[in-house]
């Protein structure tokens, strides 16, 4: 028998991932560690959406398979960003020599 | 193994057809271009060092033909008044205001590919993958507008993010432009989290992913299950649409990208992934909170978008043209004027929401209008900038324009109609579409609105007027180069074909108004 998560227990941890990946791209300088925050935001709401899916599953929707391919595509979509993230880093770090945010600051105004 | 088993007696799903592919041929035909554009690059030779000057034509000319050939398909769905088709399981719905933002698209993509010859060959980088990403963020913009299940909103916006973002580092030699493309990478992908999370809320309040299906039950007057979390989801939703169009808050990566990128990506952007964003916008605000469609469903819905997309308008008009006038750039003052359209167009979407299904007003007539000269301006701005400059360093400033009416003409001439149409001055098309978008706001109650939108507007004409003073008046100054001028005739075409059509929409816009009136959402 599974322990019993309750729907609203994922919501919080989901939340609280969520926050840190928006902490994480707001307030880090090194690019990779933004990269991966912004990564962790996206699996924190597959965490949430995956766990509305699980609690709605007694009320039977006619398709159950709803959230499940939504969470799929999304972590198709992640990793999709994670190649072009890093393709545009390593543009970056070839002409700026830097993978610190606070200086690649050309364009202001 | 009990599961297994369900599923193999299942009756059998409903499946995608061939009927599926045919609906969204518009924007099959896009993808192939771009995938030919792409293979056709490899037989191509590579340039001799001086570089010839047709360059790759094929490649221009099989794309251009694969966005004229979308686009004729467009327009053949709007004219024969086809009926709203929805397939992939009810993923994509096409009526004809997924096809009028479409259309809208399509034409920044071709204007795009026009121009971008010239300024691929001045930097050495014409290469097949900028038209194929040209292409593909195009078909996934048509998408985008036709999506109808949350899936599928989240999926077209990350594929036209993503070809949009390497679009913008495109020229990765130059250091301003891969800024600039990191730049919206980072911000773009903090807004798609927020989206994303709004539509896992709407999901979790609504028990549905199909967004048709969503907006019957609240219609028929069956409450959310969860009305707090639908109104955060919703808000959740606006938050990221709002950092996709570039609206005030969420404004950061605008200026910063629209200055990196190259003046003909720069157009495209503004033109098509903001027409496609406000095309989901304007869909999910009247699927959620306009007048009639979720009456008696949701009313806090409709409140939260009502007071949010008002709010935003507010603030983005004043706040785009209050920075424009700042700007010593040319380029980045038209990137604040874009921020500034932004907030005109939300009054759009405002004015939308009050109108009643069936009723006179059509939701986002005044919207769609505008965006078709707003299209127009910016393209022909931008491309009118991409041709200024020599080899591979661009000429932005203000004060370099100087002198350009005596030294070229036709080009000065052709960005004084611009200016004059951006500054809603008659008989332009800008004109006629701030005059819509504000007689909407006034007519459906939202009469603030449309006080500081022409108040705003007002501030604007100097901004738009500095550059026409630059152009035609202020003397060259000695320390600056000549104002030197690098076209060829597709970006010399893109640039006369767009200010004659700004002023030819200023002297018939009864036309073009009734056709957007026609193709607003029902």
């Amino acid at each position: 028998m599974i322990p019993h998560l309750s729907l609203s227990f994922c919501l919080y941890v989901s939340a609280a991932l969520f926050a840190i990946g928006v902490y994480g791209v707001l307030s880090r300088q090194n690019l990779i560690v933004i990269l991966m925050s912004l990564e962790l935001m996206l699996n924190a709401v597959n965490l949430s959406t995956i766990a509305f899916g699980r609690a709605f599953l007694p009320a039977s929707p006619p398709d159950p398979s709803g959230p499940q391919v939504f969470v799929v595509m999304v972590l198709a979509v992640a990793a999709a960003e994670a190649a072009v993230g890093l393709s545009i880093l390593l543009a970056v770090f070839r002409k700026w020599r830097t993978t610190h945010a606070g200086r690649i600051d050309m364009l202001k105004g | 193994m009990n599961g297994l088993f369900t599923i193999l007696d299942a009756p059998a799903a409903p499946a995608i057809g061939w009927d599926d592919l045919g609906g969204i041929l518009p924007v099959l035909v896009l993808l192939a271009t771009g995938s030919l554009a792409l293979v056709l690059d490899l037989f191509l030779k590579e340039e001799a060092s001086p570089p010839v000057p047709a360059g790759k034509w094929p490649l221009s000319f099989v794309s251009l033909l694969g966005t004229a050939v979308a686009g004729a398909l467009l327009c053949g769905h709007i004219g024969a008044a086809g009926k709203p088709w929805s397939g992939f399981l009810g993923a994509v719905q096409v009526d004809l205001f997924s096809d009028a933002i479409g259309l809208i698209v399509v034409l920044g993509a071709a204007f795009c590919l026009l121009g971008a010859g010239d300024a691929l060959r001045r930097r050495g980088i014409e290469q097949g993958e900028f038209h194929a990403l040209v292409l593909y963020a195009a078909a996934s913009m048509v998408l985008f507008v036709q999506s109808a299940s949350l899936v599928m909103v989240f999926l077209s916006l990350e594929a036209l993010s993503m070809a949009v973002y390497i679009l913008t580092a495109f020229q990765r030699d130059e250091k301003r432009a891969v800024e600039g493309g990191l730049k919206y990478f980072v911000l773009g992908g903090l807004s798609s989290g927020f989206l994303l999370l709004g539509l896992a809320f709407i999901y979790g309040a609504t028990r549905s992913t199909n967004l048709t299906d969503i907006a019957g039950a609240l219609a028929g007057g069956q409450p959310p299950a969860d009305s707090s979390l639908l109104v955060a989801g919703l808000g959740l939703t606006l938050i990221g649409l709002a950092f996709k169009v570039g609206a005030f808050p969420f404004h950061a990566w605008v200026p910063d990208a629209y200055e990196g990128a190259m003046s003909v990506v720069t157009g495209f952007m503004a033109v098509a992934v903001k027409a496609a964003s406000f095309g989901v916008l304007l869909r999910v605000a009247v699927l959620f909170g306009g007048a009639g469609a979720s009456g008696p469903g949701s009313p806090e819905a409709r409140g939260a978008l009502l007071a949010g997309i008002s709010g935003l308008a507010v603030v983005t008009m004043i706040f785009g043209n209050l920075a424009a006038l700042a700007q010593s750039s040319a380029k980045r003052m038209l990137a604040y004027s874009a921020i500034a359209h932004t907030g005109y167009l939300l009054v759009g979407a405002v004015s939308a929401m009050e109108a009643r299904p069936g009723g006179e007003q059509a939701a986002g007539a005044g919207l769609l209008f505008y965006l078709f000269p707003y299209a127009l301006m910016s393209l022909g701005a931008f491309i009118c900038l991409s041709h200024l400059g020599e080899g591979a360093e661009d000429r932005e400033s203000i004060d370099s324009l100087r002198g350009l009416a005596e030294r070229h003409p036709a080009h000065a001439l052709a960005l004084l109609v611009i200016m004059v149409s951006f500054a809603g001055i008659p008989p332009t098309a800008g004109f006629w579409g701030k005059l819509f978008i504000f007689r909407e706001a006034i007519a459906t109650g939202h009469w603030e609105l449309a006080l500081v939108g022409i108040l705003t507007s007002i501030v604007s004409v100097y901004y738009y007027l500095r550059l026409v003073v630059a152009m035609y008046m202020l003397p060259q100054e000695g320390g600056l180069p000549a104002p030197s001028l690098e076209a060829r005739i597709g970006g010399k075409l893109a640039l006369a074909i767009a200010a004659i059509a700004v002023v030819l929409v200023g002297l018939f816009p009864g036309i073009f108004f009734q056709i957007s009136a026609a193709c607003a959402l029902r």
